[in-house]
């Protein structure tokens, strides 16, 4: 487990320069847009000079770039991710708000993909080339090729408008408490049971809607890397030392999650950079839908704290693949 | 006929490609004896591992076993149910694979492979308190530090300490037959004397039987009791290891030893047989090594049985029917 530890301390060093990436990158992509932000905050076409002067002095406009990036980070570090001109609040504490919302999404649609997707993908392997296998592969084609717009709207006629058992829109009831700023966890943690349940209700379309795609590309993965690891030479031998029932299909199984697990935390790391289309039509509160207004209002400090953390989402989501990797697979640690 | 431990008995085994059917086994029968180093000699694709895993019906779509008996101790193993197989495999039959890179798991350590190989076949046992046993046993294959070694990966070990974990695996349960499948083949020259003496060793020490497989006459010569020489899914000859180097009767193994350098005799030339190994889609008619055999009769197009020419020496050849 030495080398685990050893690992994971270089797994970590490694992160630095590419949240720095990120930091360069987001600050480059902000300057590199023609509009004038300065006057653009001082009101426009028709504001006065001294005022578009005063806005530049504040915020160290008129610094080279390397001083300006300088100022980013520091203020960045000290909390400080600016304040919106359109909502007139700090940056964090609109992504505060509306991060959980995403996050929230994110996790109930990533249960779904794994309780339905894995078992599907491990029967079709083991029933391979049976009608069960042809099957799934079906839904599968399905998942990858359904249009999230049409599936939202399809959902939303069929549960709301047809059957009328379940909302269209929102997220439900925010709990009185607030612990994490995720209604489900909070609900319950204050002991509403009815909120936990409208809330429920609320998230169920939106993390089908999304969970789908998802499902279709992790069950054809899962099929794929189970049969992959049914021919290795090691599963064969298992079979000639008598290992039968759980103690043969951990072996399989176990030797099959590396890809699962890579495609698992990449489909995350996108639920978790806000999922635009889905969030609008269901008019989710998260940050796919503030950035959304934020681009519509030229909002650049919501863009580009926005785009910081979807970066830094990212970035963080795939430590924890590589740690999980390493957690499965001992010749990664090296 | 007690001290026969394994009867094969006209075993065949098909493979159902897209091209055509190929017979890779096709009708083998011989019998290995309590106690003896039996191997199996033959080229690539002869059927010689085929053979080897048909035994407790190892063999995956798209082959399939369509015939003959296997014996093991009186019961035919071909008629059993699986589950009464996988009490039989790794437990009463042992195997040994080629290349113990691919035959350990990656993602679990030696000791607990070992560990669960003995508590699978012992319910009293779990594999938490099997891993002493899997200790005696790396201490037993002549592994340094096995306390140690049991808590590693197979890739922090070296090809030849993967063997030897291998042969633990297969020892570990006191196995009354143990097939190993080309055990030296994936191993450099200097351990393959190793691991050879060591199952040498090992087989005296438990007291069990061996039938190995290879395409290594050295190999064979070095430790076998019993020699059957396989030929495109047939077997054309079964000797005794003196006498098969000494006096071999088919034209094939003639061929075989001719082909093998003889390290005290100046090489001149090295006798390659003529022809190439047949195409086993569409095998030729009667003895499938007469299109190469230099001796073919007429007669040859039809398939000669195997008879015992001398004591314990068996010919599948028309030059020794009288006729």
């Amino acid at each position: 487990m030495a080398e685990l530890k050893y690992y994971l301390i270089r797994r970590l060093i490694t992160f630095v320069p590419t949240i720095l990436g990120v930091l360069l990158l987001v600050f480059v992509i902000s300057h590199a847009v023609p509009a004038d932000p300065a006057r653009l905050w001082a009101g426009g076409e028709k504001a006065k000079p001294e005022v578009v002067e005063m806005i530049r002095e504040k915020y160290h406009l008129n610094e080279p770039m390397h001083i300006q990036f300088y100022y980013y980070i520091k203020d960045l570090l000290s909390g400080n991710w600016g304040e919106s001109p359109v909502t007139k609040r700090p940056i964090l504490e609109d992504l505060a708000d509306y991060f959980p919302a995403t996050f929230e999404l994110a996790i109930a649609s990533t249960i779904l993909m794994v309780i339905v997707a894995i078992p599907l993908g491990i029967i079709s392997a083991f029933k391979r080339d049976t009608i069960i296998d042809h099957l799934v592969r079906l839904f599968a084609l399905m998942g990858i090729s359904v249009p999230v717009f049409w599936l939202a709207i399809i959902l939303q006629w069929i549960f709301y408008y047809q059957l009328g058992i379940l909302p269209a829109t929102g997220r439900g009831i925010e709990p009185s408490v607030s612990y994490t700023g995720l209604y489900l966890l909070d609900s319950l943690l204050a002991g509403e049971f009815d909120k936990f349940v409208t809330n429920l209700s609320h998230i169920i379309l939106p993390a089908i809607t999304l969970a789908f795609p998802g499902i279709g590309v992790i069950a054809r993965i899962t099929r794929n890397s189970v049969l992959d690891a049914m021919s290795s030479e090691f599963i064969d031998f298992a079979e000639a030392r008598g290992l039968h029932g759980f103690q043969f299909y951990r072996h399989v199984l176990k030797n099959a999650m590396i890809p699962i697990i890579t495609v698992l935390g990449l489909q995350f790391g996108f639920l978790l950079s806000g999922a635009v289309i889905t969030e609008t039509i269901f008019a989710w509160p998260g940050i796919g839908n503030y950035a959304v207004k934020a681009i519509n209002a030229l909002d650049y400090p919501a863009i580009m704290g926005t785009t910081l953390l979807i970066g830094l989402v990212f970035v963080i989501v795939n430590l924890v693949v590589d740690v999980i990797y390493a957690l499965i697979d001992p010749r990664i640690r090296f | 006929m007690s001290d026969i431990l394994l009867e094969v008995k006209d075993l065949k085994v098909n493979f159902y490609t897209y091209a055509g059917v190929v017979k890779a086994v096709d009708g083998v029968s011989f019998s290995v004896r309590k106690g003896e180093f039996f191997s199996i000699v033959g080229e690539t694709g002869c059927g010689k591992s085929v053979t080897a895993r048909a035994i407790t019906k190892l063999i995956k779509p798209p082959g399939r076993i369509v015939g003959g008996k296997v014996l093991f101790e009186g019961k035919n193993l071909l008629k059993l149910p699986e589950k009464e197989l996988k009490k039989i495999r790794g437990k009463e039959i042992a195997y040994i694979y080629q290349d113990p890179s691919s035959a350990l798991d990656p993602l679990y350590t030696v000791g607990y492979q070992i560990a669960e190989t003995v508590a699978v076949h012992n319910p009293l046992i779990k594999i938490k308190n099997a891993f002493t046993k899997a200790v005696e046993i790396l201490k037993e294959v002549a592994i340094p530090d096995p306390v140690k070694r049991s808590t590693n990966y197979p890739h922090e070990l070296s090809g030849g300490m993967k063997q030897r974990v291998v042969i633990g695996i297969a020892m570990v349960n006191k196995p009354k037959l143990i097939i190993a499948d080309e055990p030296t083949t994936a191993l450099d020259v200097t351990i393959q004397a190793q691991i050879l003496d060591l199952l040498k060793e090992l087989k005296e020490k438990y007291n069990t039987t061996i039938m190995m497989i290879t395409h290594n006459l050295g190999v064979v010569a070095q430790v076998s009791d019993r020699v059957m020489v396989m030929y495109a899914g047939k077997v054309v000859e079964i000797a005794p290891v003196e006498e098969l180097f000494e006096k071999p009767l088919h034209p094939y193994t003639q061929g075989l030893l001719a082909a093998v350098p003889n390290p005290l005799k100046k090489v001149e030339e090295i006798k390659a047989i003529p022809g190439f190994v047949p195409d086993m889609i569409n095998v030729p008619k009667g003895c499938r090594f007469r299109p190469r055999c230099k001796f073919a009769t007429e007669k040859c197009l039809q398939q000669p049985s195997l008879i015992e020419v001398e004591k314990d020496h068996w010919v599948a050849c028309w030059k020794y029917w009288k006729r």
